[in-house]
Formats: structure tokens, C-alpha cells, sequence
């Protein structure tokens, strides 16, 4: 993964010049990652086909404006998916299919086997070392759109904690696979 | 904020979901282009959510990929990179643009698609030569290393084997490190034998023949012979391939002392 930056360059160049295979190749890529998000965060199989739609027809429109300086793509598509999935949640379509937006519908998508073919870099022992909270503060703010606040309020944890907590347990986790990381 | 509450109080965590004031933001990114660990911390994370995010990746269905390329922002630009949607009085002129670009975009995809897959078969084919390349060398590059060491090692004495009178100009070398009983041959001006022949190598231990194992010639390299502790000169004879139990002398090509 190391070697994908010089990869990475040339794709965001070639989407910039509006090539349509860059396209197609970023969404092979990335679009069930960023579904994957997007999904946690709605529950809701239309709305969030919607919006990984959106998603991508925005990534398409305003790569112009992505700044390899302050991120990696994917980084920058996965901040336009979980704003783009908030944003759906707190609409009225969403309110009117019955779906509630808080904190509640809580699923530990550690608990299921993961989709992912390969676990080359042994990241499913990585995860299941580290520890309850961990796991459920990153799904709920990482891959469920829930803010610091919203978590501070629901874990009855003072904001503050929230953040380092979760710094410490993504810390934690890059510590635990950083053979990956040389 | 300083350094070293970017660093413990989770700021790049949050600058990743978006959840900074403009503010705190402007101040992050001012220490990500500026320092070098943070920007180290701020790398690691992205890579660990991007691992963690495609490790629980779903997929959606493949109705969405269809609209998104079918979608008219994409298929506008398709034929006009670089420019960018005009306004409202060019709305006529897009509409007749979409229109006719719908009209021809079976056949222009069908082109488009014959090229880009033979671009792409292309370019993995490359890919993969590169990779193969690159192993291949690596490999030998590792292999030469290891012959590196056993040269400049003070472990091994170097015996230079002369040719005999059956081959005067053959010549081989010996690399024995007697402490590890390690034998390295280099072949390197034997000349090629029949298919059915082999040199052999002998330790001579008192006059007694021991085999050292056999070879062929094979210029440039290092083989690896068996392990001798023990040897007052060493010899190489011809024999049937395979080798034999004690050396034929007649047929003897190098020779040298330990």
C-alpha cells in the first residue's frame, strides 16, 4: 500500500482531466469501502444506494478542489461520504421512511465476519484485540456519522475523553499491524 | 493549540471526519505542513481507517455504479475535458450536446470500452513484466550478495586449481572455509562436457580420495559443493554423469593444494 501514492497521483490527475476509465477504476475501488460507511450510518439499502450515488457524482464534479497536500483521496472521499450520509439522515425523506437518527440502532459490525476476501495484514485479530469500547467508539464515529458530542451525550463520557479515547484506540490499532506501516 | 495536544488529544482524528472549527482546521493543517511527526500521526491515521474501513466494506448493488457512469455529468465531460459547465444561456446548446451524445454514445462506448480494455491488458502485461524484472534481479542481486560475503570473508582460503596435463588451460577456484567445512566452486573456464558426463570434485585427505560432488561447467557462478573438513589438495576428474565412487585419474583436468 506504500508503493499506491505515485499510483494515487496519477489517478487523481487523470480524474481532474475528466478521463471516464479513472472513473470507472475509482469506483471498482473504492465504492464498497465508502458504501460500507454510508451504509452503517443510514441502515436504509435504497437511500443509501442514493447517496453513495451522490457521493460519487460529487468526488467526479469536485476533484478539482482535492488537495493532495492536506490528505490522501481516500481520506477526502471518505469525509464527502460521511457528511453526504449525515446530511441524508438528518433529512425529511429519511425521517419519513421510518428510520430513527439516533444512537440506538447501535450494531457491532466488529461482532460479524467482515466482507472483506483477504485479510492479508491479519486485521480481523488486530480487531478483536482492541477492546469494546474502541471498537464501539470508531464504528459510531468513524463508519456511523455520530459527532464527538453526540457520543459524549449517548456514552455518558465527557467530550474530551472521546477524542483521545479514539485517537488512542486508531493508535492502537496501527501499533498492533505496524509491520504494515514500514 | 500546540503540538502536543495535536498529537494526544485526537484533533487529527477529528480533522479526518470533518468535525474542526475552520479555525482548528487552518491550525491543523499549518502543523501537518510544517512538522514532520505530526505529519507522520496524521499519514498513520488515514492509513489505519482507510484498513479498517475496507476490511468492513459492503457491497452495493450494481445498479449504482450504472447511473453514476451513465450520469450526465460524466458522460458530458467525456467528450470535452477540461471545460466546465457553462451557464444559463448555454443550457440550449448542452441539452442539443446531451442529446446527440446520447444518440451516439452506444457506439462511442463500444470504442471507447475495445480501447481502454487492450490500453489496459497492455498495461498490466507491463505491469506484470516489470514485476517479474524486478524479481529476477532482486534475486540475482541477493545470490551475488551471498558470493560477495564468502570472497571478502577472512573464514575462507581461496585455492586456485591448475589445469593438468589433460586440460593445460582449465582452471578453477576453490573458496573452503575449513572451520564450517563450506566448499564453493567456481567452474569458471571448464569446458561444456557431453550429456552423459560430469566433473566431480575430490578432497584429498592423505592421498585418499573423498568426493566433494559434481558439477558442470557454468561460468560465473558460485556452486555449492558438499562439506569437507579436512583436505591437503583438492581435483577435479571427468565422469560418467552422476558421478563415481573413486575418481578416474586418467581423465584428471585441474589440480591444486590446499
Amino acid at each position: 500500500m506504500t508503493k499506491s501514492i505515485d499510483f494515487n497521483t496519477l489517478l487523481v490527475k487523470r480524474l481532474k482531466n475528466k478521463d471516464v476509465t479513472a472513473m470507472d477504476y475509482l469506483y471498482e475501488h473504492y465504492s464498497d469501502a465508502l458504501y460500507g460507511i454510508i451504509y452503517r450510518t443510514l441502515h436504509h439499502t435504497e437511500i443509501a444506494e442514493e447517496t453513495l450515488h451522490d457521493v460519487f457524482i460529487k468526488i467526479w464534479n469536485q476533484i478539482e478542489s482535492y488537495d493532495a497536500s492536506k490528505g490522501t483521496l481516500f481520506t477526502w472521499m471518505y469525509r464527502i461520504a460521511r457528511n453526504r450520509a449525515i446530511d441524508a439522515r438528518r433529512s425529511k425523506d429519511f425521517k419519513t421512511a421510518d428510520k430513527s437518527d439516533d444512537i440506538t440502532g447501535f450494531v457491532d459490525m466488529f461482532e460479524s465476519s467482515s466482507n472483506s476476501e483477504e485479510d492479508y495484514i491479519g486485521l480481523s485479530a488486530v480487531l478483536s484485540e482492541i477492546g469494546e469500547m474502541c471498537k464501539k467508539l470508531i464504528q459510531l464515529n468513524f463508519f456511523m456519522g455520530y459527532s464527538h458530542a453526540e457520543i459524549s451525550k449517548n456514552e455518558d463520557m465527557a467530550l474530551g475523553t472521546v477524542k483521545t479515547r479514539l485517537r488512542n484506540c486508531l493508535k492502537d490499532i496501527k501499533l498492533k499491524l505496524s509491520k504494515d506501516f514500514e | 493549540m500546540n503540538k502536543q495536544e495535536i498529537l494526544s488529544d485526537g484533533y487529527l482524528a477529528a480533522y479526518i471526519t470533518g468535525e474542526l472549527s475552520e479555525g482548528e482546521a487552518q491550525e491543523v493543517e499549518a502543523y501537518i505542513r510544517s512538522d514532520q511527526q505530526v505529519k507522520r500521526e496524521y499519514f498513520d491515521l488515514q492509513k489505519t481507517l482507510e484498513l479498517v474501513a475496507f476490511h468492513h466494506s459492503i457491497a452495493p448493488s450494481p445498479s449504482v455504479k450504472k447511473f453514476v457512469m451513465q450520469h450526465e455529468s460524466v458522460i458530458m465531460n467525456m467528450h470535452s475535458p477540461g471545460e466546465s459547465g457553462g451557464g444559463s444561456r448555454y443550457l440550449m446548446a448542452a441539452s442539443i450536446t446531451v442529446a446527440l451524445i446520447s444518440a451516439l454514445s452506444a457506439f462511442y462506448f463500444w470504442t471507447q470500452w475495445k480501447d481502454t480494455d487492450s490500453r489496459l491488458a497492455l498495461l498490466t502485461a507491463r505491469n506484470i513484466e516489470m514485476a517479474e524484472s524486478y524479481q529476477r534481479v532482486n534475486q540475482e542481486l541477493t545470490g551475488i550478495r551471498g558470493d560477495l560475503a564468502v570472497l571478502v570473508s577472512p573464514e575462507f582460503s581461496r585455492i586456485i586449481l591448475n589445469g593438468t596435463a589433460n586440460a593445460a588451460d582449465a582452471k578453477a577456484v576453490i573458496y573452503w572455509n575449513p572451520t564450517d567445512e563450506e566448499v564453493y566452486l567456481n567452474s569458471a573456464n571448464l569446458a561444456q562436457l557431453p550429456q552423459n558426463q560430469q566433473y566431480q570434485l575430490w578432497a584429498l585427505i592423505d592421498g585418499v580420495p573423498v568426493d566433494a560432488g559434481v558439477f558442470d561447467a557454468s561460468d560465473g557462478t558460485f556452486q555449492i559443493m558438499k562439506n569437507i573438513a579436512k583436505a591437503d589438495a583438492f581435483a577435479v576428474t571427468i565422469e560418467q554423469s552422476g558421478g563415481a565412487e573413486s575418481p578416474t585419474l586418467s581423465t584428471m583436468q585441474v589440480y591444486g593444494e590446499s
